[in-house]
Parts: C-alpha cells; structure tokens; sequence
C-alpha cells in the first residue's frame, strides 16, 4: 500500500509541476498595457439598469462614449463635436461626431435617445431616474401616464440629438447620463444586455473582449473609436479584488499598477519606493450619523445637537485614519466646486461656530432631556448606534464613538452592527435610534442636499421640513453661483445645526499610489475622462 | 443495492424538496428584498414594476408555486435579481466548475495526503515523525485560512515570484489557491487517520496476520487501511459539498470566479432567486456525496449492513 | 489418572477462609479509575493539562494583571510588544495583552463549550440512528441532510432577529444549531461497523438493553474519533465566531474574542505581525493542549493498552 500511496503522491507532484510547468513564462507584453482594479466587479455595464455601480460607471467611461465628459473639473465634448444650449426654449442641442461601434456601424443619435427613453420608462427601474425629471414629459412618463415616445428629446436627423427641458437646470450635463445604446443590440440581448463581454457592445477608447466574473474585465485598444490616433495604451486589465494584502503583494510584484489605501503604513513604503506616486485626494463622500427624529429620544433637537457636538471629530479621524481623512463639520466636503470655485472656500462650516456657542455638550443635553420630561441624568440614558458595517474598521469607530459619547456626555452606547441589507432596511422602517453611514456626494453640489427634501425623503431622518426644501428648491433652480452658494450655505446650517438631522463626522479622502511611469491620470474624483489620455511612459 | 440506491435517489429528491420549500419560506422571512439592498429610493411606479417584473409583488406561496412550476416546465431556476440576465443555472454551471476545479483537487490532495500521514503518525505512536505530524495537524487548522494564503501569496508571488498573484484561466492560478484549500483537511484527516488506525493496530486479526507473515504491505492495505478509514470517508462527503460553496475567502484573495462568493453575497443582497438555486446546488451535492460514501461503507467493511430491512 | 500413586498423608488440612478466599491480589481498581491512574502517568497529557489551566487563569486574571483596561483607547497606537506592553498594543492604542485575555474568555467559552454540546448531542443522536436502523435510521439522516443544507447565512440572520441580546447564549445556539450534524454522522459510522463486531452479538445474545450496549460498548469505541472530533471543532467553532459577528451575531464593541482580533489583524499582518501572532497563537495553543490531552485520553482509555 504504501507504494501505492507513494506512487499517488508522486503522480498529484508530477501533475502539478506539469501544471505550472506547462504555461510558459508569461509571454513578453506590450507596454502599453495598464493593469488596474476595482474592489467589486459591476453588476452590469448597462448604464441604465436599476442595478449600475461605480464599477459598471468606471468601465463605461472607457468602453462607451457620453455625449460630454468632465476631464479636469471642466466638461468636454466627447460624443458630440458641440453643442449649444438656448436658454428661451430651454432646449440644448447636441451635433454628434463621426464615431463608431466597435463592429464598424456609426453610432447615431438615436442611439442617445434610445437610452434617455429607457432611463425614464418605468419597466427599467432606473435608480436616479428622478434626474431625468427636468427633461419635458419624463416625470408623466415615469409614472406611467404617458409613452415614451412623448419625452421631450428628439432625433431630427443621425448626427443631431435635441433635449427639451421644462425647467432652469443648471446641472443638466452633469446630473443626466448620456450614453449611446443601439436598439436593435439591447432588445437581442434583453435582459442580459451588459453582462458579460458578448451582451455589450462598445464605442469608446476601448473594447470589453474577456469579462470573467468575480475575477478580472480586460479591454483593448478600440481601432473604429474616432478619436483612436489618441489613444496610446493598447489594453487594460482590470481585477476584481477588495483584499488589501493582495493589492499590497500586487503593487509590488508588478500585478497592478494601482491602488488605493488608507493605511498609512503602506504608504511609508510606497512613498520610499522611486517608481511609485502617492496620491491625496478628497472625495466628496461624507461619513455620518444620520438620528432618526421619531425617536422618542432623538426628537429633540438639543438632545441631538449635544450627540453630533459630543464626537471629537479630530481624534476619530486620526484614529480610525490615521489623519488620513477630514474631520467634517459640514455636508460637503472641499471636492464640491461650482464652476471651479470650491464650495468650502465660500461657507464656513457650520458647526464649527456653534460647537464655540457650546463648549459643553453636556448641559445641552440635559436641557433636552428636561425638555423631554425625562430622567435629565444622562447616565442613565442609553442610545444605540447602529451601522450596516462589521468590519474591523467599522468596529473600531464604534469603539470612538462609545468612548466619545461616553466621556463627554455621560451616556451609554450600545452598538448595533449588522450585514448591509438588514441595517438599510431598518433605517428605511424607522427602527433605529442613530444610524451611522457614509454617502457618496456627486459632481452635482445638490446631491446631498436633495436627499433631505421632502418629497424624495431619501435619508431617512423622518424629519423633513418646507422651509429647508423651499431654500434647496430654489438654489437648484439658480443660475448666480453667489446665490446658489448662500442658499446651499442656509440649507447646510438647517440640516447640521438648527434641524440637526445628522451629525457629520468626516470627509473620506482618497489616497491612491500609482506606479510612476503611469502618465496622463486625472486625479479629479469626478473625473468620467476615462483611461483614454493614459498611457505608459516607456 | 440496486434497490437501496434507487430508494435513496427517490430519498434525495423528497429531501430536496424539503429543503427548497424550507429555504425558500425562510429567506422570505429575512428582513430586505433586493430592492432594499439597493441603496437608492424608487418611484413608488418604478418600485411596483420592478416587483412585478420579479414577481415580488404576489404572495410568498404563489411565488413558490411559480418558481416550482418554472423547474418543472421550463427547467429554469430563474434569473438573478441583483445581476438582471444572469441565469441562476447558468451561473452554477459555470462557476461550479472554478470552484470545483480547485476544492476537488485540494481536498483530494488533503484526503490522500492525511491518510498517508495518519497511517505514519499512528504506526510511529509517539515518536518523532508522529509528533511532527501533529504539531502540522495543529497548525493546520488553528492558523486562519487568510493568514496562510496571505503569506504564501507574499512568498510566491513577491519574494520569489513564480506564480501569478490572482486572477484565472491558467493552471498556474490554481496552484495556491489549491495549496491554501488543501490545508485544512489535510490536518482533519490526518488526525482522522491516526486515530483510528490505533484502534485497530492492536487488534487480534492484525497479529494473526502478522503471525501469519503476511507482509507489512499487505497488512496496512488489507486489515488496516479497510477496518480505519470509516471516519475519513464520513467527512469526505460534506467536505467535497462545501467545496462549492463555502471557499470564498480563498475566492477573495485570489480574485477565482467561483460559487463562494455568490453564494454569500446572494444572501446580503437578497437575490432570491440565486439563493434557492445555491442552495439546491449545494443540497444535491451534498446528499449525492452522503449517498456515495454511505455505498463506500459497504464497500469498504462489507460487515456494515445498509438495507433497511433489520 | 496421573495422581494414581498420592498418597493422603501427602495432603494436609489448612482449613477454609472465606473471606481471604476472595481477596485479590491488587488493590480492586475500576475502568475509569485506572484510565485515570494511566492519564496521570501521560506527561504530555498532564503538560496539555497544566496548560489549558493556565490559559484559563489567564483569560480570568489576564486582564487584571496587564494593569490596563481591554476598552481603553489611549494615543500610543500599533506599539510592538515591549515591557510596558507585553503583547503591544493595536491601531487604537488598546493594549493587546488585556485584549487577547479578555477575549479569551469568550473564545475558550465558545470553542469548549460549543465543542462539547454538540459532540454530545452528535453522539446521541448519530448512536441511537444507527443502532435503531431500519426506517428510524433513514427519517433521522434525512433529517440531520436538511439541517445541514439550509444556508447557514439565512438562518444566523433570522436567529439575530429573533434573538435581540447577541450574547454568548445566542453564539453558541446558532453555533450548536448545525454544529451537531457531522458529529452525529461520524459517530453513527462507526456505530454501524462495530455494529456486527463479536462482543455486542455476544452481547445481545446475553440479553444486555439496548442502552446498555450503546453506552458499555459502542461509545466507548468510538471514543478516539469523538475526541478528535471534539479538538478539531475548538478552532472551528473560535473561527466561527468571528463570522458571525459579520451578521451582528458576534461579541460587540468593545469587548472582542481571539478570531475577531485575528480578523482585524489581517489588513496590515506584514507590518504589525504581532497583532496577529498573538490570539491565532492562543488559538492554537489551545487547540494544542486539547489535542495532547484526547491523546492521553485516548490512549488511557483504550482497553488494549492497559497493562
């Protein structure tokens, strides 16, 4: 027996070194080849879908051609030569280029229309599609009372897309995607459009050719794109990975080419290393606590002003990131700009002087305690937090704040972590007393004020009020950037201070490292430039 | 046997039935649709569609119903939710393979392996190589998966970089991710093995045999290999179901396109549909393993007695 | 006849003593006792023993004697071990040495606990399948094949929804809930192939009960497997832990166990090893003394041994 086993053990050793022996040493590759990666892999590239992620987005901005894309803060001309909008009729008109699909048929503007009319058709169930509401007709469309064909967005000829809104938007271009899908392509595929590199078709700087699920996306160069002459990498891979000691040995190893982290310790070594460059910058994702005001606790408002005061915003930055984050006294962080002018360089941050009108969190506290008809011990109260994350660094911020809350005011917390989709779905029930969470603002500086409104109430702090949607109306609906900054101002302190409908506690900050000889990045967080201007400096 | 087989078959189904009709009432009863996973708030119009379209908006049991019906008819598990167009069947049959390429491989690595060990350790009681073999053993399952297949990527791939760090489609990929899976049963087994292969060393048969000068080949293959390796077989059988299923963290290290990860993320993002056809996957693996190994009892110890007649 | 020619005078009368005549030769001693006279005299086993009760002391005084509080966060962050923090501290200042013991207490509860309640419910359920036999046995193993299918995930998250308190109670529940499957499986394995062995026919023949013949018999052969069983579900059972928290079943900050410290280790392991090092070493060492232990056991039990 014992041969046997021998001979067994000997074959599974043969068959593995014949294994790793068989795949020559890995054929010598074009240079020009960018390998990058994204923590999940998309759900689906089509931009529409009820289901679109980050990671469908950031695909598409190679894969696929916008009307316009936002390249160093400043919106481009991308699938149209230009376009012009008239403010009298509120119409803008976009003139297309002469760009192909990557099977040699020209990309039209029906091809645009036909997307917008999928965006706004209640069978698609597109997630934002409360953006599309300023296109004439979209709402009555969403809501079933009219047909698609109604919206006011037409195709007078192949090269010409005309867009009637019904009201002023300022953010149009940036608020509502504009991404060519052919008809003929997306009713083949029905609902398997865009889920796997056979069901998409591209007309971008490049093309998807292999999709292996959970495991990488890689794209070449696109030779039919009309701006191909340009286009310098021949292909990009792009791995599908959330493991931190991975992106590590693959930073080093030559995997990939970029990555990003906050830990500061990778970073010592990566800053040490001459062919890699690190990275800050701040995105416009706001981590918070976000009270539920029906809480018979939480539904006062100096009970809630004392917990967001109680967090040392200062101390949880540096431990849970180690400073690579901002401590946030506002909603938006400085990555939110209009026309180039930052909105933090305009508004102070709100509860940055009303923390000097209280130095002591506690009496607040306990005024609202009293004021509530309870014990006014705060020892005796106790509040839960509650987070849709349990990771470690989740439990980690969870101990800050236990310690914050604890110091400061007294108070016991209890945290409370779940999964992501029992959390999410007791926020939306109204069964939670604090919620903490971060969202992701967009290029658009009302994102994140628009959650609060009362009629998308999309934050569920179950207290929504006219007067803040009147102000936040009204500053979306501005033209002057002075005006839309001091009303978004108005708007911000009434969330924070006066209403205090959350409690900020930090601007997340991006730190990415990138080997050195990667040129042309755009490093701007609402960048859709795509990885068409990258390439490799050899 | 024939007739036992073809009962335990007709066994398998009812099992699986139950299985599918429990599973399904239970995941109906979590809190969170798919919708709800999604972080964005829907029209009510949009929201209503979208539940239709998925038949969500009907009763738990009609949806049942349906989904039966779907099997029957159609031979359909439905489509994905969460990833609209995917085919749930479609996805098991083609990650199933990933997953199984590599938990196969590595738990028949780790089952060959132990089994060796086991039979080394036992006949070496207490002496050196047995003592090694545990303090293996130990290790091999007190150190966390993602610690060794960490380092190992560190080593392998950075120190001495022979291998690829993640990623799929050369046999290359697989060779640390099946070195990682392998680990775990290997040290089970070995334990296993050693275990009971001191309880039949000292058995009368075996010094007869010995008396008899059967050779010491002979011995291990004929007496005791036969009459010990009962437990190794027992946990052979749910250990190759969980291949499928339950590798996802290797998964995540090594970027693997297999059924690990979509088992766990079908359950946080409520994909229904996916849940039921994982779990039915899993179930159908899981009694088929059971049934060959409880055939291999008889196999093996021709003593054990299977029919249900007593 | 060979005494043909003995003669009486040969013979004499020593007289009858009754009470001597049944006096045995050593002291009268039990199975169990001897099994434990042999134990002691397993030095590994009594090191693995003397171990484990260290362990256990320290996870009571541990955090007492470090002289910090486990929650405390304080401003020297990542610190590698030193005098003043015997295993260091972690990446909110708290010192490890209190962390690690503290969280022993829930691990060591967990992983022994668990062990045991599930060996023990495996070895009931999986014996009285498998001597029953017959139609008994199939409806048991069809049953023990739909606990073991239903998706875990599913049911740990309904069992934090039923369970509002995610105390130790409610881990070990959702951890025995399946826990007790394989084990019943293993043991009713071996049952059936002792189940023809020579000494239980004997048995039955000599109309011993049913239950008697269980627990005489067969559980005592199945022992070395059960013990096995039992040292590997420890750190099975630690690591689970650690995943259950990920539904909000777990231990909740800040109090910790050894697989969420192992866990919360993992992201920056090749700068601060240590951090690791640490629990997946108590991890380890327990399982190491539980195993050295079941040998001794095993060998102290096994009836071929005994000399």
């Amino acid at each position: 027996m014992k041969k046997k086993f021998l001979a067994a053990a000997l074959c599974a050793a043969m068959a593995l070194s014949t294994v790793t022996g068989a795949v020559p040493a890995m054929a010598e590759e074009s240079a020009q080849v960018l390998k990058t990666y994204r923590t999940n892999e998309p759900a689906t590239l089509d931009r529409v879908a009820p289901t679109i992620d980050e990671s469908g987005k950031y695909i598409l901005h190679d894969a696929s051609e916008p009307m316009v894309r936002i390249e160093e803060g400043k919106t481009v001309e991308a699938g149209c030569e230009s376009y012009e909008y008239d403010e009298a009729t509120m119409t803008y008109t976009f003139h297309l280029r002469d760009n192909k699909w990557e099977d040699g048929e020209p990309v039209t503007a029906a091809d645009y229309l036909y997307s917008l009319q999928r965006m706004v058709d209640p069978n698609t169930a597109y997630g934002y599609v409360s953006d599309l509401y300023c296109i004439e007709n979209a709402e009555a469309i969403n809501a079933g009372e009219m047909e698609v064909s109604e919206l006011g967005a037409t195709a007078p000829d192949d090269k010409t897309l005309v867009v009637k809104l019904n009201d002023v938007t300022p953010a149009f271009l940036q608020v509502v995607p504009l991404y060519p899908q052919r008809q003929a392509f997306v009713e083949e595929c029905g609902d398997a459009y865009g889920i796997d590199a056979d069901k998409f078709l591209s007309c971008g700087p490049f093309r998807v050719t292999e999709w292996e699920h959970n495991s990488y996306i890689k794209m070449v160069k696109n030779e039919n794109y009309w701006d191909a002459a340009n286009v310098k990498l021949e292909e990009i891979n792009v791995a599908f990975t959330n493991d931190s000691n991975t992106l590590y040995s693959s930073m080093l190893n030559g995997t990939l080419d970029y990555m990003e982290t906050s830990s500061p310790e990778y970073i010592e070594q990566f800053e040490s290393m001459d062919d890699m460059v690190v990275q800050d910058h701040v995105t416009p994702t706001l981590g918070f606590m976000v009270f539920n005001c029906e809480d018979p606790v939480m539904s006062n408002v100096k009970v809630r002003q004392a917990i967001s005061l109680a967090i040392n915003r200062e101390l949880f930055v540096e431990v849970i990131y180690n400073n690579l984050s901002y401590p946030a006294y506002g909603l938006l962080s400085s990555a939110n700009s209009l026309n180039g002018v930052s909105f933090r360089d305009k508004v102070e941050e709100p509860l940055k002087a009303f923390a000097e009108e209280h130095p002591d969190p506690k009496e607040l506290l306990v005024e609202g305690l009293t004021e509530l008809g309870m014990d006014p011990d705060p020892s005796k109260l106790e509040i839960t937090v509650s987070s849709g994350s349990t990771t470690a660094s989740s439990n980690n911020a969870m101990a800050v704040f236990q310690q914050c809350l604890q110091e400061t005011l007294g108070v016991t917390m209890v945290p409370d972590q779940t999964e992501w989709a029992s959390f999410w779905n007791d926020c939306k029930a109204g069964d939670f007393q604090i919620g903490y969470l971060a969202w992701s603002g967009e290029v658009d500086i009302s994102f994140l004020f628009n959650l609060f409104l009362s009629d998308s109430a999309q934050m569920p702090c179950f207290y929504y009020t006219p007067e803040f949607d009147e102000i936040v109306n009204k500053a979306n609906k501005s033209t002057d950037d002075e005006e839309r900054f001091s009303l978004y101002g108005e708007a911000e302190k009434l969330v924070i201070v006066d209403q205090c409908q959350l409690a900020p506690v930090y601007y997340s900050v991006n730190r990415s490292v990138l080997r050195s000889k990667v040129k042309g990045w755009d490093y701007n967080v609402f960048s859709t430039a795509g990885r068409k201007g990258v390439y490799i400096e050899e | 046997m024939k007739k036992y087989v073809l009962k335990r078959i007709l066994y398998m189904l009812f099992v699986l039935l139950v299985v599918t009709t429990i599973t399904y009432f239970l995941m109906h009863c979590i809190p969170g649709d798919p919708l709800t996973a999604l972080v964005q708030k829907l029209p009510e119009q949009t929201k209503a569609n979208y539940y239709a379209k998925y038949g969500l908006d009907k009763p738990v049991w009609e949806q049942f119903l349906l989904f039966l019906k779907g099997i029957f008819t159609e031979g359909t598990l439905g489509e994905s939710i969460r990833y609209p167009g995917r085919q749930v069947l479609d996805v098991l049959k083609k990650y199933s393979v990933s997953s199984g390429q590599i938990g196969v491989t590595a738990v028949a690595i780790g089952f060959l392996l132990g089994i060796m060990l086991g039979v080394v350790s036992a006949l070496k009681r207490n002496k050196l190589p047995d003592k090694l073999i545990s303090l293996i053993a130990i290790l091999g399952v007190s150190i966390p998966v993602f610690v060794v297949a960490s380092v190992l990527q560190f080593v392998f791939t950075v120190k001495i970089p022979i291998l690829p760090t993640m990623g799929w489609g050369s046999p290359k990929h697989m060779v640390l991710p099946i070195l990682c899976m392998s680990l775990s049963p290997l040290a089970t087994y070995t334990r296993y093995m050693r275990s009971s292969v001191l309880d039949v060393v000292n058995q009368d048969y075996i010094t007869m045999a010995e008396a008899k000068g059967m050779s010491f080949g002979m011995i291990v293959r004929r007496h005791i290999l036969r009459n010990s390796i009962l437990p190794s077989l027992t946990i052979l059988g749910p250990n190759v179901a969980d291949v499928f299923c339950g590798s996802f963290i290797i998964e995540s290290i090594f970027s693997i396109p297999g059924l690990g990860g979509y088992y766990i993320t079908a359950v946080t993002d409520r994909d229904f549909p996916m849940i039921i056809g994982s779990t039915m996957f899993y179930t159908g693996i899981y009694i088929l393993a059971l049934l060959i190994v409880d055939i291999l009892y008889v196999v093996i110890d021709p003593r054990i007695r299977l029919s249900e007649t007593k | 006849m060979e005494n043909k020619n003995l003669k009486d005078e040969q013979f004499r009368i020593v007289g009858c003593d009754d009470v001597e005549g049944e006096r045995l030769g050593r002291p009268q001693t039990t199975y169990w006792k001897d099994a434990w006279r042999r134990l002691r005299q397993n030095h590994l086993a009594m090191f693995a023993m003397v171990l484990l009760l260290v362990i256990i002391f320290l996870t009571i005084f541990g955090p007492a004697i470090s002289g910090y509080s486990y929650e405390k966060m304080s401003a020297d962050m990542n610190q590698t071990p030193s005098l003043k923090h015997w295993f260091g501290t972690d990446s909110l200042g708290r010192d490890l040495f209190a962390r690690v013991w503290a969280g022993g207490r829930v691990s060591i509860i967990i992983g022994v606990v668990g062990a045991v309640i599930t060996t023990v419910i495996g070895c009931i359920y999986g014996s009285i399948s498998a001597f029953a036999g017959g139609r008994t046995d199939s409806v048991m193993m069809r049953i023990v094949e739909i606990i073991s299918s239903i998706p875990y995930l599913i049911v740990v998250i309904l069992l934090s929804l039923m369970l509002d308190d995610s105390g130790i109670g409610s881990i070990l529940l959702a951890l025995c809930i399946v826990g007790w499957c394989p084990t019943a499986r293993l043991v009713r394995g071996q049952i059936l192939q002792l189940a023809n062995a020579e000494y239980v026919t004997a048995a039955k023949t000599l109309g011993v009960s049913n239950w008697k013949i269980i627990t005489r018999h067969m559980l005592p052969n199945t022992m070395s497997v059960v013990i096995v069983n039992l040292t590997f579900r420890i750190p099975g059972y630690i690591f689970s832990e650690s995943f259950l928290s990920y539904v909000g079943l777990g231990i909740k900050t800040p109090d910790t166990s050894w697989g969420m410290l192992a866990a919360g280790a993992q992201g920056s392991m090749f700068f601060y090893p240590y951090q690791l090092l640490f629990p997946a070493l108590m991890i380890g060492l327990t399982m190491l003394s539980f195993t050295l232990f079941g040998d001794g056991l095993r060998d102290a039990l096994d009836p071929k041994l005994r000399r």
